[in-house]
């Protein structure tokens, strides 16, 4: 066993497939998740790409109406469940937040395991429903009492997102023990990492907010299964109850999706600033802010369902506020640039445009959270281009950023920085004609979720399925480049981008246990100067 | 580091902490709405106390009857209203009717059902009215003994209504007050108050078991209202799901950062895996499928 010093997690363990599915370390888990995410990431993308193709001229129909309502519940559950909120935490969490904390595993490796095999349980399941009983047809968010009435396989969809929901609150509460226990010696709250805090907030929320959907996905399973009245109002229950009890969850579940996200732009940008981060408190607190904040905004998913005019009022107001902790990291991140000795590479291409996305998503909810205009744009394609834009500008694009910031370290292999450029700047393009021309016919009055649509919707139509085209493109040069660097890439330095947070100290990929000798932390997370990474 | 005991000590130490900010945020409540006690109108819950069985009303023939000839060795359901009640108390009567033709126990052999007016200025005729318009509405016959419509003078009614903890105040020529099942056992201990507006015929016989005993029930209804909202379109109490969901959530989510608060950080890193293997895998326990 003394001779596992000096090679890295790759090499020691299990050999085989066995040596990966019951594996408890945490780096492997980690990949785990990525190569699982990207499957269903991939499966999201086609069915997205259908039905913009359906969408691309009016009254030209491939799919059927029916087929279509299952394209975009599928759609929306693949992404949302399996790919954006697991999303950073799930992959880039698991293998890093160890490695940032100066430990040696996560506080509980085989919760770990555990939740990575409920979320294949509950993908599983959710796959399931082609066999039998038939797709879902209710969106993702399985509104009552359409989905009690559904005659599709609604159950086991739902009880798939209970499975999943599990996956998701064991991580989180894995991830807020071991930010607790496990830190370094030496790393106080504010010497860790900033993803470690966006990870840490992100944590609370799925320990407290998805337990409330896990208990509502239950009772549409009873009132499904045992007919009793809870959401569908001909048998007693309340639908707009179901409502309240959905986004109580999934409003902050929103946050789950960004909170991380934020984290990894704060370790790219001071990164490849070569300058500590302005204001480094301010963002750890900021990520805490919208966590809290993010728990009592969620009637504004309701402002045309039936509520009170103070309610709306006041979940108008404190949908506002949420912008404040969120221009605090905008601000932040540009402040940190400013003066900085700024290298572009891709890592960085891709938090920029994280900003500039995600700036754009933020402003338009800012339109939706204002009662007037929402009422006009609700369920709109200004709707659908919004949260793409948080979504998927947002938490996507810092997922693939993140990606190609962490590569080195998880295969330890270089990719090629010309490939990844103009993958990124084919994306970026690619999806700006995506869903631009969206927030355009939403504002016209096109209504989501229809499988055509008027003729004077046409254009914006046309562009955006065209957009579609160019993403795609730009993913599958990302794609082949990395496939690609896993095999033939340059091997990577321990630094290769000459960051100063702890996961860079250890080799690239790092043996089994993370360090050699336990670090022991003295300067702060992004001391470029105190390292001797930037002669001062 | 650390010894299991410690952690559990530690744990311990902070779920009392939680209770006892649960206690006192329950009976603080609750002292808040006692706290006026001029204004206060509902029920300030005497369990285990005893009534005074000498006190004399008057029955539906306005003759004199002593609380305690009504007892003769059973429980007695006591309720306080007033016959000419332009609001709750009709509705209230009506429900135990229905109570009284649903529940095992015979009303007049297994027990006895006494309504008393709060209003001394209602009389007897005014009682005996009312009793032939609630038995009226009857689909089962009740025995005339087994549920009686009292009436009495100001005194000893209002030693009644101070002895079960009825606080209610005259409001013009009504009077402001609540309504409230009150079980007595035999030998006049106050062992249950049962509120709502529908009443479970399970809840009484149940009650009045534990009254034929003499043994008092906790009252957890109060407790239990707290997380049902009404519902005016239903006419009833829902469970409030939003309610009962956010307590156990939040109340969970305080006690994990309550206890790690508590246990800090791991002290001191344990001797790494690959000199002493699993000798001190308290905190987790991932020595498998490590070095395999």
């Amino acid at each position: 066993m003394t001779e596992e010093t000096g090679k890295s997690f790759y090499e020691t363990g299990r050999p085989g497939i066995r040596g990966w599915i019951f594996s408890t370390d945490h780096k492997r888990i980690g990949l785990l998740y990525l190569t699982s995410m990207l499957t269903f990431f991939t499966v999201g993308v086609c069915l997205g790409l259908t039905m913009r193709l359906q969408l691309m001229f009016p009254g030209h129909s491939i799919v059927p109406a029916h087929v279509y309502n299952s394209l975009y519940t599928l759609h929306g559950v693949i992404m949302i469940f399996l790919f954006v909120i697991p999303g950073l935490p799930a992959v880039f969490g698991n293998f890093m937040l160890p490695l940032m904390l100066g430990a040696e595993d996560v506080a509980f490796p085989r919760i770990n395991l555990l939740s990575w095999w409920l979320f294949v349980t509950g993908a599983g399941l959710a796959l399931l429903t082609i066999f039998f009983g038939g797709l879902p047809d209710t969106g993702w968010t399985f509104y009552a009492p359409y989905s009690i009435r559904s005659g599709q396989n609604v159950s086991l969809a739902v009880f798939a997102a209970f499975i999943l929901g599990f996956s998701s609150i064991l991580t989180g509460l894995n991830f807020v023990v071991t930010i607790h226990r496990l830190r370094a010696k030496g790393m106080g709250w504010f010497k860790m990492p900033l993803f470690a805090w966006g990870l840490y907030a992100t944590g609370w929320i799925q320990i407290l907010a998805t337990p409330v959907v896990g208990i509502t996905l239950l009772l549409i399973l009873v009132e499904r299964i045992f007919h009793i009245g809870l959401f569908d109002p001909t048998i007693g229950g309340d639908p707009v109850l179901y409502q309240h009890l959905f986004w109580i969850y999934s409003h902050p579940a929103v946050y789950i999706m960004i909170l991380p996200a934020m984290g990894a732009i704060s370790e790219i940008v001071p990164t490849f600033s070569r300058r500590t981060i302005f204001g480094y408190k301010m963002i750890a607190f900021s990520s805490m802010a919208i966590a809290i904040v993010g728990y009592l905004v969620w009637g504004h998913h309701m402002f045309t369902s039936g509520m009170s005019n103070t309610a709306r009022a006041v979940f108008s107001l404190l949908t506002f506020l949420v912008a404040i902790p969120t221009a605090v990291k905008v601000f932040n991140w540009l402040a940190t640039l400013y003066k900085g000795s700024i290298v572009l590479q891709t890592p960085l291409l891709f938090a920029l445009s994280f900003i500039f996305l995600f700036s754009i998503g933020g402003f338009t909810g800012l339109i939706q959270g204002a009662l007037s205009t929402d009422i006009h744009l609700h369920d709109t394609t200004f709707i659908v281009a919004h949260f793409h834009y948080t979504m998927f500008g947002g938490t996507g694009f810092a997922f693939f950023g993140a990606l190609h910031y962490w590569f080195p370290k998880m295969f330890g292999r270089m990719y090629k920085e010309k490939p990844a450029k103009l993958g990124w700047l084919l994306m970026f393009l690619g999806f700006n004609f995506l869903y631009f021309p969206l927030f355009i016919a939403g504002f016209m009055g096109q209504p989501r979720r229809y499988y055509d649509y008027l003729p004077k919707f046409a254009v914006p139509n046309l562009v955006s399925t065209i957009g579609s085209w160019i993403l795609v493109a730009g993913l599958i040069v990302l794609a082949v480049n990395l496939i690609r660097a896993l095999r033939f890439g340059e091997k990577a330095p321990a630094n290769p981008w000459k960051a100063a947070t702890l996961e860079w100290e250890t080799s690239s990929p790092p043996p089994l246990e993370n360090f050699v000798e336990p670090p022991v932390v003295t300067q702060g997370p992004y001391d470029f100067v105190g390292k001797g990474l930037v002669k001062g | 580091m650390f010894s299991g005991r410690k952690i559990l000590r530690r744990s311990l130490g902070v779920l009392a902490a939680f209770f006892s900010i649960l206690v006192g945020f329950r009976s603080g409540s609750v002292a808040a709405a006692d706290g006026g006690k001029e204004a206060f109108v509902g029920i300030e819950e005497r369990l285990g106390e005893k009534i005074p069985m000498d006190l004399i009303l008057r029955d539906e023939k306005g003759e004199p009857i002593s609380l305690s000839s009504l007892f003769a060795g059973k429980p007695v359901l006591l309720e306080l209203v007033y016959y000419e009640c332009p609001g709750i108390c009709t509705p209230f009567l009506q429900s135990t009717a229905e109570l009284l033709e649903e529940v095992p126990a015979v009303p007049g052999k297994d027990f006895t059902a006494v309504a008393v007016s709060i209003s001394p200025s209602e009389t007897a005729a005014v009682a005996a009215r009312k009793k032939r318009e609630i038995f009226g509405g009857m689909r089962r016959a009740v025995s005339r003994d087994g549920w009686r419509f009292l009436t009495g003078e100001t005194e000893p009614v209002r030693r009644l209504a101070e002895a079960v903890g009825f606080r209610y105040r005259e409001n013009g020529s009504g009077f402001l007050h609540t309504t409230a099942l009150i079980v007595l056992s035999p030998g006049g201990k106050i062992t249950r108050y049962i509120y709502g507006k529908n009443f479970l015929a399970a809840d009484l016989q149940l009650a009045l078991v534990e009254a034929s005993e003499g043994r008092v029930g906790p009252t957890v209804a109060r407790v239990l209202r707290y997380c049902f909202n009404y519902d005016p379109t239903g006419d009833r109490y829902v469970l409030d799901v939003k309610k009962v969901a956010g307590a156990a959530v939040s109340l969970g989510g305080l006690f994990l950062l309550g206890t790690l608060l508590l246990t800090g950080r791991r002290e001191e890193k344990r001797p790494r895996r690959r000199q002493t293997s699993g000798a001190d895998g308290e905190i987790d326990g991932n020595e498998e499928g490590r070095e395999k």
